[in-house]
This record gives C-alpha cells, structure tokens and sequence, in this order.
C-alpha cells in the first residue's frame, strides 16, 4: 500500500463528513487568436501536418478524501494538411466504476470562422475489454468539419478515485504550450487537527523529466499559502523513436506528480534506509531454523565456498512462488524461520533469507535495491519507491561489491540479471554512501559461438552440421525461455530460432544439453543444408562468407541520434565456418583479413585455406551495452564496418 | 465429438503443425422468420508450444444481431485429467480498437489456460442469429492446419433454396443433399504447408459459403439472382444519395467554370477523394446503409459507401448520373453465391457515352462504365485501385446486373524507370547523379508517399537503398516533378567508392539500384499456386565512366530468364571506358500452377543471380 493511500484510509476513519460538492465551473472555448492561425508548417521544428498549440490540463484533487479527483483535459490543435487530420478522432478509455468522463466537448473552427460543434450523438461508448473484475469502457469521437487547414479543439472531463501521477508532456506531435495546473489535496473534509498530524507526508512533490529547457512553476494565489500549482512548458518536439533506445517513458518529457514529504532527497533515502533496516531486523529476527544451516555451510574453508552454498541451498530448498502459475494460495511470510518452516518464498524472501545466512556467518551482507533498466530509470530527486527487485550485497576485495540474487532462476552466483546491470541500487547498511553503481558484466562472459562444418559437392550443394554454445546472459535467455516448455517443445522453438538467424539453410535432428542445469553453457547441434546456390561465372564460383553466416541487421541507418543507445548486454558473437570443397575445386582468392575496432567494440574477419578447406572466422564484441547520444558515431561506425564485410568473397575455381 | 477426443492420442500429428482439428462441426438451422441458429462443436489436438497458443482459444464474434449461449469448454491433459472451462477465463472485448472506427461488434474470447504440446481442447455453445443477414452463412474446412473431421450442415425451411460457392473442395470435401438439408464433410485433411510467393491465405484455404433464400418471398432481402442484389442496393443507396441544397451548392461551386464531362467528373472526384476523410460508422443497419450525402458533406468524413454516396449526389446536382458499385477488397467472389455480403467495399460507376471523351489510357472502363474508387487516396480517374484489379464487381442498377470483371492494369501503367550516370576515379572518389521516373498507378503512389512523408525521410530511404550498394554515399540536390500521369526525382551523389579486393582481383557490382537477393523459391516441391505479385515493370540504365587502369571480362550477352508470370532481361556493354549496364524485370501478375513450379523456380534463381551480378576487375599494375 503506497504512503498516500494509507494516509487516506487513516483520514477516512478521522473525517468528517464530506463537503457538498461544489457546482462544476461552466466550460467555454478560450478565444482563437491571431497567432493560432498563423502557426504554419515548419520543418526545422519538426513540425508537419498538424501542431498542438496548446495542452491544459487541472488535475483537482480536493475531493481526493471521497475518492474524487477531477482530471480535465483541453488540447487545441491546428491542422495544417489533410494527412493532420487524424488528430480529429479521439478515444478516451476509462475504467467502469472506478472512473467516469462527465463530460466531453469538441469543435472545429475553419479559418472563414465557420464553426462544426460535436453533437451528443456523434460520441461512441463501447465496452474494450469485459473480464471477471475488470471492465475497461472507451468514449470515441470524430470531431465533424475538419479539413486540412483548421482547428480543432477538445475538453474531456475525467473523474477518478485517485490522484494523477503523471503529465506525458512530449507527444508524437509538437506542443507549442502545455499548462498544468494541480488544485492538491490539502485538509479539505477533516479536521485540522487531523491534517496537521497527517501533513508532512501529504505535500505535493513534483519532478520534471527530460525537458529540453527548463519549465516554470507558480504556486497560487501566493507561495506563502499556495492551493494550487501551475507547471507552464514551452515548445517540446515531437517524440521520434529510435532503435535500440532505453525505454521510452524515460526519453520523454513528463512531470511526475505525488504526495510525499517536503525533506530534501538525502534525506529521504536516509530515512528510507532506516525504515528497511528495522523491517530487516524484525524479519530476520526470527531464525531459530537458520542456524542448523548454517552450522553446515559454515565449515567451508573459503568465504567465497560459503556464499556459494548458501546461494545453491536457498535456490534448492526454497519454493520460488514467483514461477508459479498454478492458482495456489501462498501464505505471506513474516520471517525468515516462516520461510524455511513453510519452504516457499518470494523472491524477495530467499534474497533476505540468503542475507540472513550470510549475517549469520558473519558475512557483511547487505540488501540493495534496484530498479530494472528495460522498463524505468532511478530518479534521486523523486521520494518515493521506484524499485523492482531486491540484490544482496557482499564487499568484495576491491573495494566494491559484489551482487547476488538468489531470487531468480539461472543466474549464478555473481551475477545479476541484464537489466539490473549498469544500474544504480539503494543500499541499505552502508553507512558511507546511499547508492552503489551495480556494474555491467563483461564481453566475454556473455558469448555465442557457433562453428559450422560444410562440405560442398560438385553440384553446388552444401550440407553439413552447425553446433552453437552460449554462455552468459544468452545462455540465461534461453533457459527462462524454455524453462516450462516440453522436450518437443523446447526443440520446435530452437528450430524456429534457428531459422530466424539463418533463413537460407534447412534444419534437422537437433541436440540440445545444458538448458535445465545452472551450468554456463548451453549447447546445440543441428544438421543443416544450405539451400541457395552460388553465383557462377564460367568457371568461377563466387563464395560470399556472410551468406553462409547468421543474418545480421544494421539498425542505424541514420547519420543523427537523439537519444542514447541501450543494448541489452555486452556480448561476443563468434562464427566460425569449415568449408570442404570437392577435389575439381580450388581457392583462386580470398579477401583479405580484417579487423576493426573502437571504444564500442570490434568487428573482424579471417580466412584460412588448408588443403582443400576453407576456415573462415567472424566475430563481433559489443563492450558497452549503453552508450549516450555523443557516442552515436562510434557505434555507427562499428556496424558499418561490419556491414562492409558483406561484399567479401572467396573465389573459386572448378578445373 | 466424444469418440474423437477418445481417439486423439493415437493420432500422430505431423511435425509442422501447430495443431489439427480433431472435431470442427457447425450444424445451422434458419427458420423461416430468418433467423439462424448454429450449433457448434470443436476440438483440436495441440501439438507444438510456439504460436500454437491460439488454439487453446476460442475466439467468437458478437455483436446486437449474434449472441452466444451455452459456451462449454474442456481441456483433456494427455494423462486423461479433464478440465472445464471457468467464467474467469471468458472475456469479452471490442473487435476494434482503431480510432475512426465505431462499431458494435464484440468477441468473445474463451480461453483454457496451461495447454501443452498433446492435450486436447474443445469447445461447444450456440449462436443465435436474427435478422436476414444469417441468411448468409460460411465456414472454412481448412486453412493451413491438418483435419481429422469437419462438417458443415444447413437445413432450410420448405421451400427455400440455396446458393452456394465451394472454394479448393472438389477433391476433398463431399456434398450430400437430403430434401432441405445439405451437408460438406471432409476427412483427414492434410497440412498445408507455407510456401514463399503464394496467394493469401483466405485463397487458400479450403471453404463453402452459402446464401438461403425464399424464392416466393416478396422481401428483398431474398436474392434469387443478382439482379436482385442490385435492386437491393441501387434502393438502399437511393435516398441518402439525393442532393440536399448544401450539396448541390458545393458540387456547382466546385464546377463553376468548368466545360467538358472529364473535367467536372475531376473535380468532384478530388473533392470527395480528398476532403472527405475515411470515418466508418458500422453501427447496426449502418454496416450497409450510407449516411444521407448532406450529412457526409457537414462532417466531412465517410466510409467507402459514404464517400460514393456524396459524389453520386454532387454529380447528380452537374448532371452526371452513376451508380454505386459493390466491390471487393481481398476477396475472391464467387458468381454462382448471390448475396450482398460476398462484398466488403463500395465504389462507383458512371456510364460513358460517346460524348464523354476521356483523355488519356484508363484500365478502369468496361464496356460503357467508367469505375472509380472515392476510397483509394491516390487513385486517379482512368485508373483502378491495385486491390481491385482482376476482380468482380456488381453494379447497384437494376438493369446492368451481372458482375463485371475489373481489368488488370498492364506493367506499362505500373513503370519505374531507374537511371544513373556514375563517374569513378582511380582514387576510387565517385560522383553521379541519379534519376528516378514513376509512371501511372506508381506515380500516384509515389505522390502519395510524397504528401505523406517528410523530404528528409524521403531521402534517407533512397539512401539507405543505395548504401547497400554503395555504402558512404552521400546524396544531395533533392528535387522532384511531374507531369501527366508521371512524376521523376533527382539526386547528386557523392562519395567513396572502395571495390572489394579478394586476392588479385576486385569485385564490381554494376547494379546500384538493386542488391542479391537469395532466391525466394529453394524448395524442391511445391504445393501452392505462385504469384510473384501485381503488374509491373522496372528498367533501370546505369552508365559508369571507369577508371581508364582497369581490366575486365565482360560477358556482353543479352540474359534473358522468363516465366508465364514474370520476366527479366539484363545487357552489359562495355566501349572505351563506359560500362552500360541495362535491365528489365517484369510481372504481369498471372498466377502460376504447382506444375508450373520448375519454370517459376528457375526464373526466381536466375533473377537472384541477375541481381548479384559481378564483374572481376584487375588493376593494370597489378598485371604489369
């Protein structure tokens, strides 16, 4: 239950009655200026079809103690093409019940001041979505009239149970003006007394994201006692994806908006931090069975053999609910002695179980939390919980630490998944510092290696076995994958992989091995034939290598990039081919080798003739799997060079 | 249904399918108020883990004419546990979510949960269905995956008839008829496989629709011919398209000036092609009755048959007269099922005299009637939409009443015309300058593209097309134009040129504007008809001015590789330094048979190796 919640349900059995409501001010357009108008399509902008001239919206949260927040939304948008006219239909979906829009109101204006008002009639309801206990209604408009040199504007007026958290200012067209205006929550339908007891943790908080310049903030009617606040922003671009991009909520231009507490944000971690050693305490406190397991693993000679069985023990002995899909109902543990009596466990729980063993062995063990990079980023300044998952921390001898998670399947000891890498963690019990960096794993740690052996006959054909070995998070990958599949299951999908990468060879009788063990490397086997033919000029053959090797894309296409770059891990890719020609055939050429390599990673290529084989070896390293928008070029530059390598090929000759 | 689930773990399944139907039985009943009810029984084996997740669910459309009732479901794990299916797992949801789309159609989605490769699943319930559309019925015996049994059975009251159309079931489904009742079975269906250059799927797949009738009721929602479908819909669109004075007004205002039939037609034409956005309003009766023209012209938005009601009422008000056309877009009709519902898409037809005098080539008139699609953002008067080519329409005019069959364009109309002038130092430094001209149904399209997408993005497509060839290129002096019914872009290039060195010798890839493909068809056998796609053509002229230290074997004979469906042509010459490399690919949009499959296999190998076309280059030093 988040804070503000528990705050409402302590006001509600404190409150007084509610206040009467109060009549909803009238809606009526604002005047349509001069400089409306003249907004005109502008390419250096960005702007094209159609620009928003304006966003207004009141979040009113004075009723918030009955479950009433007021979110009402006016845009005006000024359509410059006939392709910007689809910004004349509108969908507003809400959830039945909880929500309701009270109102919805629309007009185009046409420059000769002709007006086309939408009528009652022309708003569609319909159910989107009807399942046991949830009911998710839209409202849907065309807004009659448009034309492709126009405006058109819209109110809709939402009720809600709870507050807005969020402005996503930044849209998939320009914003000339966005205004929001919070009315918040302060005392209203209780009594003073109550307030004041309850106010510290009910301030209204915001912070901006990604603005391209700063924004304003004004507290009305004045800073000394302010009852509403009006956040003003000013030309934002359109949003434009880009590939391999970190999330996109974390690349727009958004205002968060909550009710927290007014300390600074080293304060609040600070606090925070308390908070969770004492849960720890309480929760750790109990663990009377801990110490027969304790008793057993302590007789390790090293601390690293320690940590190690304590992490294979808590993963082996412990249910983990988290990969139950079964309708079982799990009790809540409130201990770590309900943890090890009842043998199942939250991930959390056998995180904290495993710090507890830790502790016990007189490990200086720590929990961290941190946040999952392929969904959200961390925010210091904002005060509230943004994390996913827990890690437990060891200080290792450099300095560091190092990070385990027991809680999750198939990772080792060590590691942590990809999307807790490269990412900061709240620490709790380090008196020195509130956040550590949690660092990305290496290259060569997360690697695929194939190696394909290929004979060529005197017609052309190619057949012969491919055996991959991934270790690493491309091991970890397939295993979650797979983890709830059958063998004939498991075997479909890797052929399907398989014809992802190389959509010019047959596959058959494949072998896999290491998929169900936490051993590093998964292994397969297939028997494959490659079905194009080669190019043939009179008695030359053309043998491109890169056709024979797994399909590669280049996404980075353009010359400019605006937003940073975000692979999921640092990673190798090793392919190797032997390719046996027939006795009638020779090696007339071959390209020659090539490596090339910068601060992002490398790329290289070689050939090796013996006999009447051909070696040929490719490979790629990523080393950074993020990489800010600066250091677009580099990486650019590393796939074209890779791209290069498509032209190579091996001449041959049939005698 | 029982004995078949009994039976299922002895069916061995082939590798490739996802799944097969064990039991897929649809038995209807009509009554003679015109209503349907359908009885329906399905079981499927599944066999695979990877997309067959869709046949553990049970997806059935609903709307204020369709209700579903008793909706059974089991799933029956391979070690024998039965379970059933719970309220919890049925939802219901909006068939669409797109924005400019309103309908009232629903589906109900049942699913059973945790289905693993070898349990079966198996659904019953009841559909009710009023109103004279469940006269028209349909039900697909096979699309791609395997059959163990399926049946379809329709029983009509006395009296009534029945048009059908049975599409790739001749040799496989049987028919039988017993008084008023007809019934399909087929058995033991075998697996479809995917093939690369095959029709869509829904003209694959094996399938009967039919259409009830009473040939004594004088309710004309009964079609014994199809000159009752025109009369149908030549009276349903009769009174939303008449000229309300805000109507007529814009049409004259739209004319004002204008002399000849071509020129009106044109203008009107635009108007509701461009002004009137794409709106549809599928609500109960609106699924086929227009809104009235004053209303399509007030809001400004239409679907297909709105968008032809309006311009039947703005050529009525110039004195034009037409027709509304009922079309289909991706569906095969069948001559021989009368009935308005084989039609998805709505068009228009004006008759032509000997007055009307067109200017220019059209594929869009038959006989005396021009066609025209409102609909189609970039098709012109004169030309057809791609979607529409070769297929049925029929006019809504009671007295012009069987279906006419829409011509194919030519490749001629569908042309793009790709030249370039390369000139390359023994630096490697290339500069040139590019030109590409697109004629007819291409041009409208790249018109199109051009309205719709930025110049920047414009740009960078073409460069991304030629950077394969030529990577590091550098494009510039963007400019277009047009002219008839053709429009050209030029650019500047500028860049490096680095030709591949493999031993003593390099390779040069004459072909800037194309790259090797591997061959789409590979497979040894083949099942389905091959189409290689609509009518077109494409020339390309690339002249290089080669360093004068250069060495090459050139083969300088004319290729040609052809098919029934398509062809290609390809000529290098070589004089004084100036390599000229021409090609030609065409399709003329046939579709090729199964015993046909060599000769297109051959063809697609040999384009491939057009497309990859190299030339072994050596350096006069080298030789030295």
């Amino acid at each position: 239950m988040t804070n503000s919640l528990l705050l409402k349900v302590v006001l509600l059995v404190c409150c007084l009655l509610p206040l009467a409501g109060r009549a909803e001010k009238k809606f009526e357009w604002q005047p349509i200026t001069t400089d409306d108008w003249a907004t005109a399509e502008d390419s250096a902008r960005g702007i094209h079809d159609a620009v928003m001239i304006f966003e207004k919206i009141i979040a009113d949260d004075r009723k918030w103690i009955d479950d009433k927040c007021y979110y009402s939304l006016y845009r005006r948008i000024r359509i410059l093409s006939p392709e910007g006219r689809e910004w004349g239909d509108v969908t507003a979906p809400y959830l039945h019940k909880e929500g309701k829009i009270e109102r919805i109101d629309g007009r185009t204006v046409l420059a000769d001041g002709r007006e086309y008002a939408l009528s009652k009639s022309q708003i569609y309801e319909k159910d989107i979505v009807r399942a046991k206990g949830v009911r998710i209604k839209q409202k849907s408009f065309s807004l009659p009239g448009v034309s492709g040199d126009c405006i058109i504007e819209y109110y809709i007026r939402y009720r809600m149970p709870e507050s807005n958290k969020l402005w996503l200012i930044q849209k998939d067209i320009y914003l000339i003006e966005g205004e929001y205006i919070w009315k918040f929550y302060a005392g209203r339908g209780v009594s003073d007394q109550v307030y004041a007891a309850v106010s510290d943790d009910l301030v209204p908080n915001y912070l901006w994201v990604n603005l391209p310049q700063k924004g304003s903030v004004e507290m009305r009617p004045s800073i000394k006692e302010p009852e509403e606040v009006v956040f003003t922003i000013k030309d934002i671009s359109a949003f434009e994806a880009e590939p391999y991009s970190p999330p996109e909520v974390e690349l727009k231009a958004l205002l968060r908006l909550y009710y927290g507490g007014s300390e600074p944000p080293a304060a609040y971690w600070g606090n925070l931090a308390k908070e969770i050693q004492d849960v720890l305490r309480d929760y750790t406190s109990a663990n009377k069975r801990t110490r027969p397991i304790v008793e057993v693993i302590d007789t390790a000679d090293t601390q690293e053999e320690k940590i190690q069985i304590a992490y294979e023990w808590v993963q082996e002995k412990i249910n983990n609910t988290l990969y139950d899909d079964s309708d079982k109902k799990y009790k809540k543990n409130e201990s770590v002695d309900d943890v090890l009596k009842r043998e199942y466990g939250t991930a959390e729980d056998i995180s904290i179980v495993f710090y507890d063993l830790l502790r016990e062995m007189n490990i200086d063990a720590k929990m961290v939390y941190a946040i999952d990079r392929d969904e959200n980023f961390l925010y210091y300044q904002a005060k509230y919980w943004q994390f996913d998952r827990c890690l437990v921390a060891v200080p290792n001898n450099a300095e560091g630490y190092d990070y385990y998670i027991p809680g999750i399947k198939y990772i080792s000891p060590g590691r942590v998944p990809w999307f807790n890498e490269n990412t900061p963690g709240f620490i709790v019990g380090d008196l020195s510092r509130q956040f550590v960096h949690i660092p990305a794993s290496k290259s060569h740690t997360n690697r695929i290696k194939r190696y394909i052996k290929l004979k060529l006959d005197d017609n052309t054909q190619l057949e012969g076995t491919l055996q991959e070995e991934r270790l690493g998070h491309s091991a970890r990958s397939l295993r979650i994958r797979l983890r709830d599949y059958s063998e004939e299951e498991k075997l479909e999908y890797l052929s399907e992989r398989f014809s992802d990468h190389f959509p010019n060879y047959e596959s058959d009788s494949l072998v896999v091995e290491g998929l169900d063990e936490l051993t590093e490397t998964v292994s397969m086997k297939f028997t494959v034939r490659y079905l194009p033919g080669f190019q043939q000029v009179g008695n030359r053959l053309f043998l491109k290598p890169f056709d024979l090797f797994s399909t590669q894309e280049m996404p980075f296409t353009s010359v400019e990039r605006k937003y940073s770059i975000m692979f999921d891990y640092a990673n190798t890719l090793i392919e190797m081919i032997n390719l046996e020609l027939p006795g009638t055939m020779t090696i007339e050429a071959l390209p020659p080798d090539s490596t090339f390599s910068n601060l992002i990673g490398q790329c290289q290529i070689n050939f090796i003739t013996f006999g009447n084989t051909l070696s040929i070896q490719r490979s790629l390293i990523l080393s950074h799997p993020m990489v800010k928008a600066e250091g677009y070029l580099l990486i650019r530059e590393l796939f074209l060079a890779r791209q290069a390598f498509e032209e190579m090929a091996v001449i041959a000759r049939t005698d | 249904m029982q004995d078949a689930i009994r039976e299922a773990q002895t069916i061995v399944t082939p590798r490739e399918a996802e799944a097969i139907a064990l039991y897929d039985v649809t038995d209807i009943e009509i009554t003679k108020g015109g209503r349907a009810k359908l009885q329906v029984r399905i079981a499927y084996k599944k066999n695979l883990g990877r997309d067959g997740e869709h046949f553990s669910t049970m997806y059935i459309p609903i709307s204020p004419f369709v209700k579903v009732s008793g909706l059974k479901g089991w799933l029956v794990k391979v070690n024998g546990k039965c379970l059933s299916l719970k309220k919890r797992d049925i939802a219901i949801i909006g068939m669409s979510e797109s924005v400019g789309y309103y309908d009232d159609n629903q589906v109900m989605i049942a699913t059973l949960p945790d289905v693993n490769p070898g349990d079966v699943v198996a659904f019953e319930y009841t559909v009710t269905e009023k109103g004279w559309t469940s006269l028209f019925q349909g039900f697909t015996f096979q699309v791609q995956q395997p059959v163990q049994y399926a049946r379809f059975s329709m029983l009509l009251p006395d009296e009534w008839q029945l048009h059908k159309a049975e599409q790739r079931t001749s040799d496989v489904v049987q028919f039988t008829q017993t008084g008023n009742q007809y019934s399909w079975t087929a058995r033991n269906l075998e697996l479809q496989p995917e093939e690369p250059l095959a029709p869509s799927w829904s003209r694959l797949s094996r399938r009967v629709a039919v259409a009830g009738f009473d040939p004594e009721s004088e309710d004309i929602h009964h079609f014994p011919d199809w000159g009752a479908v025109a009369r149908w819909c030549a009276d349903v669109h009769r009174p939303p398209a008449a000229a309300s004075k805000e109507v007529a007004d814009e049409a004259i205002k739209l004319t004002q000036g204008l002399g000849t039939f071509e020129e009106k037609l044109r203008a009107i034409s635009t108007f509701c092609q461009e002004e009137i956005r794409y709106v549809a309003i599928e609500i109960g009766k609106g699924r086929w009755v227009p809104r009235p023209a004053s209303e399509i012209l007030h809001t400004r938005y239409g679907d297909c048959k709105d968008k032809v009601t309006l311009m039947r009422a703005m050529l009525q008000s110039v004195g034009i007269t037409s027709v509304p056309v009922l079309a289909g877009v991706k569906n095969l009709i069948h001559p021989q099922l009368v009935t308005p519902f084989q039609f998805n898409h709505c068009i228009i037809g004006i008759p032509l005299d000997e007055t009307s005098g067109l200017s220019g080539s059209h594929n869009s008139i038959v006989g005396k009637w021009l066609f025209f699609d409102p609909t189609d953002p970039i098709a012109d008067i004169g030309s057809l939409p791609r979607e529409l080519q070769g297929s049925r329409v029929l006019l809504g005019a009671p007295d012009d009443s069987i279906l006419i069959h829409l011509p194919y364009a030519s490749p001629r109309d569908n042309r793009r015309v790709l030249w370039a002038d390369v000139t390359l130092s023994e630096e490697g430094a290339l500069s040139g300058a590019i030109k590409i001209s697109d004629f007819g149904s291409w041009a409208a399209q790249t018109r199109h593209e051009r309205r719709t997408i930025t110049v920047k993005k414009q740009i960078e497509s073409w460069h991304g097309m030629i950077s394969q060839s030529i990577p590091n290129i550098e494009l510039t002096s963007y400019r277009t134009g047009g002219e008839g019914d053709s429009v050209w872009l030029s650019l500047a290039m500028r860049g490096e040129y680095h030709l591949q060195a493999t031993g003593n010798y390099y390779l040069f890839k004459p072909d800037i504007f194309h790259t090797p493909e591997t061959p789409e068809l590979l497979a040894d056998h083949r099942e389905h008809p091959i189409w290689f796609g609509a009518p077109m053509r494409i020339e390309s002229r690339i002249t290089w001015h080669l360093p004068d230290d250069w060495v090459m074997e050139i083969d300088t004979a004319a290729v040609q590789i052809s098919c029934r469906a398509a062809s290609v042509y390809t000529k290098t010459t070589i004089s004084g330094g100036i390599l000229t490399y021409e090609s030609i690919e065409q399709q003329n949009g046939q579709l090729m048979q199964p015993a046909e499959y060599p000769s297109a296999r051959a063809f697609s190998q040999g384009l491939s190796s057009t497309r990859g076309q190299t030339i072994l280059v050596q350096k006069k030093k080298d030789l030295e």
